[in-house]
């Protein structure tokens, strides 16, 4: 009995591991490259521009409305976005709807954007370190790093000891402006290639958001204002020039907000359909507009909107996808399912199981079906001591008969 | 018969055991050693920034050693066996024939458990002496599937030596390779955490495989 069960471990074991191997090689083999546009909104047209990569034939530019443009044509149309080059060519227009502008001005008010779903998933150490947000020279990292659990508790790098004074000093000013401990999120942006630094944006056990700095070597900490029933999944900090927003906050439901630098306000974003799980959610600012384009494996979407936070144009535009190509479908001819195990929207390794969404491999599990039978007659075998193995075929297809085949079942 | 059975396969395995353990333990050392000597000669934070926000692996030295060891006491094991077909003395015990290759493996299991046991144990200690349990937990839980694939090797490779047959052995090469490529598809610290559990079952599923193999053997298909 005990040799059976071997087998069976053994074919159950091959079996996970070629619905993993076999449709990654597959994929690897047949991938197909999928060009995404590229969108932003033009401010002195009002049309969104869409520049399209086309393989062996350069760029494409094309508007909105569907009108072709040239690459020149469309440097020319967009100033506001593309300001280098008209400094470079000395073309440059003094005011653009209206407005005065210099090449300092457009670039201040500039920033671009992205935010990839596996930045949802991926592994932390929830440990931090907190800048000097307004030092004499450059940005320098401190010596010590901080956990928030119980407290925050910062420790020293070199002798991995913790600070207790300075870890009593920020836990007090931290549970005076209301902070229940311990911390859910922790969003900051820890680096030194910037020019100032503006702590962390941290939610506590409640869901309330505070803001945690450190100016002039004093703890700066204050409670944000925000609507009861917004729940926040994510933060992502910048150190934009415009000093605009703090933050970018998706709330559980899936709704961007910008937290506005000047009075800590939550400005949402006209933006519903935002699917953090699959899309990319591109921000990208100028003077006028904000382009937010969310992106898909087959669609992408944008949205302008101007400086007050209304929303003037939307544009979509959807392509086939690699399942509506012939490599896909032979995929779903040949695998009734399949693992993967780096999911692109998670940095975590996973054991997931994508089910196919049509019934095609149906023809093949058959056929392997009837193979199998006509070899366990061949090789004179008894059906009912079988019947574990055309199971695992019916069930699993081209993985379960090549695992009952490599282990091939003797009767003796 | 457990006393015979360990005399007999630890002459087998002591000489390489031992020395892929001291192997094991001077990497952990010098994975250690080289953390010391930046600690000390640079500044610590820029260490720690490495680690915490660059997500540098600072031990990926260790990355395949557990799959060198696992593979090797395997060998050493189980290759004698195969030398004369020496095993069919074995086999041909009046023992119980599953029985016997269990406790072959059992003490296999054992030995390489403890070697595995110790270097996660040094690597873990090493590591919270220089860092918090931030990073020296999350970098235990990184370097466990490199040991899952130390064992599953060890059981694969006890496999496919016994298995008589040279067509099903290259075809049990081929899938050895592509399980024990599972445990390696990672590229951040700490990413394989949610699905240790379920490689640990995989791993268990490989290892009574050598009884499969055994019970053809045993049946004379050479």
């Amino acid at each position: 009995m005990i040799p059976k069960l071997s087998r069976y471990f053994l074919i159950i074991l091959a079996t996970v591991v070629l619905s993993q191997v076999l449709p990654a090689i597959y994929d690897n083999l047949f991938d197909v490259r999928i060009n995404t546009p590229y969108v932003s909104f033009g401010a002195e047209k009002k049309v969104f521009f869409i520049y399209n990569h086309r393989e062996g034939k350069g760029p494409a530019f094309m508007d909105s409305k569907g009108e072709n443009y040239t690459r020149d044509q469309y440097l020319n149309a967009t100033p506001s976005e593309n300001y280098f080059y008209h400094i470079k060519n000395g073309t440059m227009p003094d005011s653009i709807n209206g407005i005065r502008v210099d090449a300092r001005l457009l670039q201040r008010e500039s920033f671009n954007q992205m935010t990839f779903p596996f930045e949802f998933s991926q592994p932390e150490y929830k440990l931090y370190p907190l800048l000097e947000s307004a030092p004499e020279a450059e940005l320098v990292w401190p010596k010590d790093f901080f956990r928030i659990d119980d407290g925050i508790q910062f420790i020293d790098a070199r002798s991995n000891h913790i600070d207790e004074a300075k870890s009593v000093t920020y836990t007090g000013i931290m549970k005076k402006a209301g902070f229940v401990f311990p911390a859910t999120l922790v969003a900051g942006m820890p680096t030194v290639m910037k020019q100032w630094d503006d702590g962390w944006f941290i939610t506590d056990k409640e869901g309330s958001l505070f803001h945690l700095k450190m100016v002039k070597g004093e703890p700066y900490f204050v409670k944000i204002a925000k609507p009861e029933n917004l729940k926040i999944k994510k933060m992502v900090c910048n150190s934009y020039s415009s000093r605009e927003f703090y933050t970018t906050v998706i709330s559980d439901d899936n709704r961007i907000y910008l937290l506005r630098s000047s009075d800590y306000k939550l400005m949402e974003l006209p933006i519903d359909d935002y699917n953090p799980n699959t899309q990319s959610l591109q921000i990208m600012g100028t003077l006028f507009y904000k382009t937010v384009v969310l992106i898909s494996e087959g669609s992408i979407k944008a949205y302008a909107i101007d400086r007050k936070y209304n929303k003037v144009a939307e544009y979509a535009r959807t392509w086939p996808v690699k399942a509506d190509m012939p490599v896909g479908k032979i995929f779903t001819y040949l695998f009734p399912f399949s693992i993967e195990m780096q999911p692109a929207n998670s940095h975590f390794v996973h054991f997931q199981v994508n089910t196919s969404h049509s019934w095609r491999w149906i023809y093949l599990n058959l056929l392997l079906l009837a193979l199998s039978f006509v070899i366990i007659k061949r090789q004179d075998r008894k059906l009912s001591s079988n019947i574990f193995d055309l199971c695992i075929v019916a069930l699993t297809g081209i993985f379960g008969f090549i695992a009952v085949n490599i282990f091939a079942n003797k009767e003796y | 018969m457990w006393k015979s059975i360990v005399y007999k396969e630890w002459i087998k395995i002591r000489r390489i055991t031992i020395i892929l353990f001291i192997l094991g333990i001077l990497v952990i050392m010098g994975i250690y050693s080289g953390v010391r000597h930046d600690l000390v000669l640079t500044n610590a934070e820029l260490v720690w920034v490495k680690i915490l926000i660059m997500k540098d692996v600072y031990f990926t030295l260790l990355k395949f050693i557990p799959l060198i060891i696992g593979l090797l006491v395997g060998f050493a094991q189980f290759v004698p066996e195969t030398i004369d077909k020496r095993i069919k003395l074995t086999l041909h015990l009046p023992v119980n024939e599953e029985t016997v290759v269990l406790k072959m493996i059992g003490f296999g299991l054992f030995s390489l458990s403890l070697v595995y046991g110790i270097l996660l144990l040094s690597f873990y200690s090493l590591g919270s002496y220089y860092f918090p349990y931030e990073i020296a937990g999350t970098s235990l839980l990184t370097i466990v599937p490199w040991f899952m694939a130390g064992l599953a090797a060890y059981f694969l490779v006890a496999f496919i030596i016994m298995e008589p047959i040279w067509k099903y052995r290259i075809f049990y090469i081929i899938f050895g390779t592509a399980f024990i490529s599972l445990f390696f598809k990672g590229g951040t610290v700490g990413d394989y955490t949610p699905v240790l559990f379920t490689l640990l079952l995989l791993v268990m599923l490989s290892s009574i495989s050598t009884l499969f193999s055994i019970y053809r053997f045993r049946k004379g298909e050479l």
